[in-house]
């Protein structure tokens, strides 16, 4: 909040906790934002929430919000449709995302065009409950994202598990794939859908450009899929506790659940112990 | 009551005497019609099996169950900015986990499905409480259970949103005179802005 402003009536407006129908402002200075409505003069509250005012913009903030997709955001997401020339994805947000034919890589490693048969082959990239790691391009007229998936990392996934947190625990951040030091590769959607799985060096990803949209699954030893549960797990209860789910933070609670099985880590204690000390350390390391 | 482990958008579990409901919604997601102009909602409303301690119910949907549902729908989608959620769908599943009079378990339901959509950050322009009143002999009693229903001359149901003083739903079942039907309205409008307080009071200590 700025304190350059200095009208009285700013005092009473922000950090409210407002109801739906909560009347904020009447004061004709400040703009609607997300979460209010407007009617006449007034200025009411359309969510259960706090409110937040930067500088002439009034805004209600709830504490569940539904994940609206940036332009830039990197998301994993789930396809529940093949239509014609493209595929609808399942993005965790209140429509379904677009992607389309002429936005992903076709098999073969260099780039050829796109011919009718591709066309009406389309389940042979992807088919339904097909999980895919992409990209936000751009929004459709309707506010539906369109996806691309036009760069060697991006693509089907494989070999793994799936974690859905809430969308507002995954900062945005430089990188969302990461490979973690216990050799298990995790992929954080933006939108609160996240990846776990074998690490594949990217040497062998790209000598396989044949295959990028193939189904079958790598040889997973025991030792690696273990390794993929407890991560898994570790997500899932941070998610519990509501922890900002990071690579760091991901390290951190791997390496405190050592001391459990892998499949003790989501009882209530046995979580809220490890969230705990999952949060010491990032308070200690962000000091 | 909040879970963080359930897969809805929002979640509450409502009391009132004896009748016990939850109520989870899901949304906003991809909606079936996808050339509409405004979100739509829907609400699927059935009692448990053993909600009704009279008699035990069929697991399978009944007729009453199916009006129940679009009463519910009627009364609550008006609160809702719809219009907000172009192409989306919004869901909500009523679950009656026990019952005592039908007027009272409707209205319980409706102020169940305000609390819910209210923690899954569903724009509404305000929140909707509904009251149920029966008319026993001259007075108009509030919430009655089962047998009093059944004994009542005229059962009616309102569902108001105090905030913007409009009314969205009457059912009425009976016949009253014009001044029992002004009466009953303003009874059942002071008691629903109660209701409301207490929807109100608890959504704000959640957020706390």
């Amino acid at each position: 909040m700025m304190d350059i402003d200095t009208e009285p009536v700013a005092a009473d407006v922000a950090a409210r906790i407002v109801t739906p129908g909560s009347a904020i402002t009447s004061d004709p200075a400040f703009m609607r934002g997300h979460g209010t409505f407007g009617e006449g003069a007034t200025i009411y509250s359309s969510v259960a929430g706090v409110v937040e005012r930067i500088n002439k913009l009034v805004s209600v903030r709830s504490l569940k919000q539904r994940y609206s997709g940036e332009i830039g955001d990197i998301i994993v997401g789930r396809i529940t449709e093949v239509a014609a020339k493209r595929w609808r994805v399942d993005v965790n947000s209140r429509q379904d995302g677009v992607l389309l034919l002429s936005s992903i890589n076709l098999p073969g490693g260099i780039q050829r065009r796109k011919s009718e048969s591709d066309e009406l082959q389309m389940r042979s990239f992807f088919a339904e409950g097909d999980l895919v790691f992409a990209e936000v391009q751009s929004y459709f007229a309707d506010g539906a994202l369109s996806l691309h998936t036009r760069s060697i990392q991006y693509g089907k996934l494989r070999n793994g598990t799936f974690v859905a947190v809430f969308p507002q625990l995954v900062p945005r951040s430089r990188t969302h794939f990461h490979t973690l030091p216990c050799g298990v590769d995790i992929v954080l959607g933006v939108n609160g859908y996240i990846w776990v799985s074998k690490h594949v060096s990217a040497a062998k990803v790209e000598a396989n450009a044949e295959h990028i949209y193939s189904d079958c699954n790598e040889p997973i030893s025991d030792a690696e899929r273990e390794a993929i549960a407890r991560v898994a797990n570790c997500v899932q209860l941070l998610n519990r506790l509501y922890v900002k789910i990071t690579e760091t933070s991901v390290i951190f609670a791997y390496e405190e659940s050592l001391g459990h099985a892998a499949k003790d880590l989501l009882s209530q204690d046995v979580a809220a112990e490890l969230a705990h000390s999952v949060m010491a350390r990032l308070k200690q390391q962000a000091s | 009551a909040l879970s963080s482990a359930s897969a809805a958008s929002g979640t509450a579990f409502y009391e009132q005497g004896k009748i016990r409901i939850s109520c989870a919604v899901y949304g906003p997601r991809q909606g079936r019609r996808s050339n509409a102009r405004a979100g739509s909602f829907d609400c699927d409303f059935r009692y448990a099996p053993f909600a009704c301690s009279w008699k035990r119910r069929s697991h399978v949907r009944g007729a009453d169950e199916k009006e129940i549902s679009l009463i519910l729908e009627h009364a609550v989608a008006p609160a809702i900015r719809l219009e907000a959620y172009p192409k989306a769908c919004i869901d909500a599943f009523v679950t009656v986990i026990e019952s005592d009079g039908k007027a009272a378990t409707i209205a319980a339901a409706i102020n169940c499905i305000s609390a819910a959509l209210a923690d899954a950050g569903i724009e509404m322009y305000d929140s909707v409480a509904a009251c149920s009143m029966g008319l026993a002999g001259a007075r108009w009693v509030a919430d009655c259970a089962q047998p009093e229903e059944d004994a009542a001359l005229c059962s009616m149901l309102i569902a108001y949103m105090p905030g913007a003083d409009e009314i969205t739903y009457i059912l009425q079942h009976g016949k009253t005179t014009p001044e029992q039907t002004d009466q009953a309205v303003q009874t059942c409008t002071d008691m629903c802005a109660r209701v409301y307080a207490v929807i109100c009071r608890y959504l704000q200590s959640s957020l706390e």
